[in-house]
């Protein structure tokens, strides 16, 4: 049974062109956003030895794995900043991203049960899926604080601009998580595509490197990658890296541009997911 | 205050049959678009079907309305629309308050999780607060009665325990408008009258349900109204009894009355001619609904056309699995052995109460002489109606609400002896 309206009367009628977002709608069902993240916290350490250490053990892996291969065999610079604080940093940024796009795209799918049988507005599902994205980023941010206090690298008053790159962050991933997630409703061979699509952008983002690597012809790239902005900024904000101030301010705006496409989209096919599911 | 909880108006629901990703290539969807709009905007019927089309009906506070149908008739489709679940292709509909579906037990119930935090999972998801479902766990929780395993993954349930609590959860909800799809066709068979009790509970308080069922007794006890809905049109909407029968009777084609005008059209030959057949209340009114414990009378009306014939009425009743429960003739003294003068008869056979099992029955009507033997005639299938067992505990089933199983369903009499001492064993 969901609970369709507090107020009076609700309309059931065709929907003609772009829905508008009924925000007043989403809100009155913001508590089924926190238990959709809260069940997938919950099932996801279910029968594991190390439960929620799991959030800490991922990163560590793989900053150390990053390190070991750019840092120690490769040699990259790294503005004389302990690499695994950079990778680390990187992988923060790149882990949250990648987490919820990869889960958005399957979430609606892996959710049919509910899309069919009951009313809500659907864009909670991915939604919920960033929050507890954000769960895992803030444990392993945790990491990541007592990695830099025993490198001592101690971050300035700039660590309080770093939740605007995380938002950026989150604008990009949900934006495009949407569009994914909208999209794989009726073409499952996007969420196929998906991996590589995420391995090459991957290794155009400054993930595991500092961008003051690639050299400067191909710097412009990065202008069009959202990600690599905001990782570029949330390195600036906690290690007082370089950061180029056009170059972050472009992706920001693209990131912005990234979600409300992303959000559009996904209204505006919301009404048919219950019949092409 | 408007009294009117649902109205629709021309609800209309299209869906694309055959292949459901067409515009393989841009060339394809561009000519496509050409020939649609040449066409003058007619779309290829060929491949589009209407599940729903031109539904209004509106539906008023408290009232508790089934809708039935066969498969396919669109029953689904329109909770669907109402549950805002998919959207209609036209018309219109609009509903006053708070309205919950429930449209399968259990949604978004997750193995892994426990009893208790599937309790808080499933009441959120059908719309709950968590301060409401906070305020009502523990009655939830005696309602399920699943005390023991409440911190047990609900995947080591058993199936019975599992729907126990998803039905326990939704019970609970407490909305103004209630969309029920047929959710009583699971759960073993105590659990299931303790839901039709808290259903009822819900029409009483004023609640408005819309309940659609294939279970005719269960819809029978619970709405007084129902819609019955028919390739996506409705078809009758009306009181339940005369509904139901009419459903039930277009399987067949028959209902409890059958009349002959045109004798020359009628079964018979130029013996005896029958010209009607009621199904008849104790008090003689025409009824397509007994009530379990009330006798039944079967009349038939027939006209001898040829004196001098010993005749035997008879009937033949099945039930809807066609299974023939019994034959019964008329023996009685008054006509037995009797050659019948040329004239109009009424026959009618009193089947008692508290005989015939809950479901529809057939009748079949015949016309025989025995010596020699000679059927005049055999009308199969000639009139049809339902019994109807109450949940009021004084038929068979007593307090029992699920499933009762038999061809007939007699209430015989019991007896029981009381010793006070055991004998012993030695």
């Amino acid at each position: 049974m969901s609970i369709r309206n507090q107020s009076d009367i609700t309309i059931i009628k065709p929907s003609k062109g772009w829905l508008s977002l009924k925000l007043a709608e989403l809100w009155r069902h913001r508590e089924l956003f926190y238990f959709l993240a809260w069940r997938d916290i919950k099932v996801r350490y279910k029968q594991t030895i190390l439960g929620v250490a799991w959030a800490v053990i991922n990163p560590v892996m793989q900053m150390a794995v990053w390190a070991f291969v750019f840092g120690k065999i490769a040699k990259l610079p790294s503005q004389g900043i302990p690499y695994v604080l950079v990778t680390l940093s990187g992988t923060l940024v790149w882990s949250y991203f990648s987490e919820i796009v990869n889960g958005s795209s399957g979430s609606l799918i892996t959710n049919t049960n509910l899309i069919t049988k009951i009313y809500f507005p659907r864009i909670i599902i991915p939604l919920s899926i960033a929050l507890r994205a954000l769960l895992d980023f803030a444990i392993a941010f945790l990491v990541f604080m007592v990695m830099a206090l025993y490198f001592k690298v101690t971050p300035s008053y700039l660590i309080f601009v770093m939740p605007f790159f995380i938002l950026t962050t989150t604008l990009t991933a949900v934006g495009f998580g949407l569009w994914v997630a909208a999209v794989s409703v009726k073409y499952r061979d996007l969420a196929k595509i998906l991996p590589y699509f995420i391995q090459i952008v991957f290794f155009l983002t400054p993930v595991a490197y500092l961008n003051s690597v690639i050299p400067q012809k191909y710097q412009w790239l990065y202008y069009f990658n959202p990600i690599a902005g905001a990782i570029e900024g949330f390195r600036w904000s906690l290690l007082g890296t370089y950061a180029f101030w056009p170059r972050i301010l472009l992706s920001s705006i693209l990131a912005l541009t990234l979600f409300v496409f992303g959000v559009i989209y996904f209204r505006g096919m919301e009404k048919t997911f219950a019949d092409t599911i | 205050m408007n009294d009117i909880m649902i109205r629709a108006e021309n609800l209309g629901k299209m869906y694309q049959i055959g292949e459901t990703i067409r515009h393989d290539t841009v060339r394809d969807a561009i000519s496509q678009f050409f020939s649609r709009t040449l066409r003058s905007g007619k779309r290829n019927n060929s491949d589009t079907i209407w599940a729903l089309k031109d539904v209004s009906f509106e539906i008023k506070r408290g009232e508790v309305v089934g809708i039935i149908g066969r498969n396919g008739a669109g029953k689904t489709t329109l909770l669907r629309i109402l549950s805002r679940i998919t959207e209609p292709t036209e018309g219109y509909a609009e509903i006053h308050g708070r309205a919950g579906s429930l449209l399968e037990v259990g949604t978004g119930f997750h193995p892994e999780l426990t009893g208790r935090e599937n309790i808080f999972l499933n009441g959120a998801i059908l719309g709950m607060t968590k301060r409401e479902i906070k305020s009502k766990f523990n009655e939830i929780v005696a309602f399920a009665e699943i005390e023991k395993f409440i911190d047990t993954p609900v995947k080591r349930y058993s199936s019975g325990m599992y729907v126990r609590l998803a039905f326990a959860v939704a019970a609970h909800l407490e909305p103004e408008i209630l969309i029920v799809d047929e959710v009583l066709a699971v759960g073993d068979t105590s659990f299931q009258k303790k839901c039709l009790n808290k259903m009822q509970d819900v029409g009483e308080q004023g609640r408005t349900v819309l309940f659609v069922s294939h279970n005719m007794p269960a819809v029978t006890r619970l709405c007084q109204r129902t819609i019955l809905l028919n390739e996506g049109g409705i078809q009758r909407d009306g009181p339940t009894h005369q509904v139901i029968s009419a459903y039930l009777g277009s399987a067949v084609g028959t209902s409890a009355v059958r009349e002959w005008s045109d004798l020359r059209k009628a079964p018979g030959n130029e013996i005896v001619r029958l010209r009607a057949v009621r199904v008849k209340t104790e008090d003689g009114q025409i009824s397509e609904t007994i009530d379990i414990r009330k006798p039944v009378c079967i009349q038939m009306e027939y006209e001898v056309l040829e004196a001098g014939h010993v005749l035997v009425p008879n009937y033949h009743v099945f039930n809807d699995e066609g299974i023939y429960i019994f034959i019964t003739t008329d023996y009685e003294p008054e006509w037995r052995n009797k050659p019948r003068p040329v004239g109009r008869y009424i026959s009618t056979a009193l089947i008692p109460g508290n005989f015939l099992a809950e479901g529809t029955l057939i009748i079949g009507a015949a016309i025989s002489t025995m010596k020699p033997v000679k059927i005049h005639f055999f009308e199969r299938d000639a009139v049809v109606f339902q019994v109807i067992d109450s949940i009021e505990s004084d038929s068979v089933r007593g307090d029992y609400a699920g499933t009762f199983p038999g061809v007939v369903r007699p209430l015989l009499k019991w007896t029981t002896q009381f010793k006070e001492q055991c004998e012993k064993v030695i």
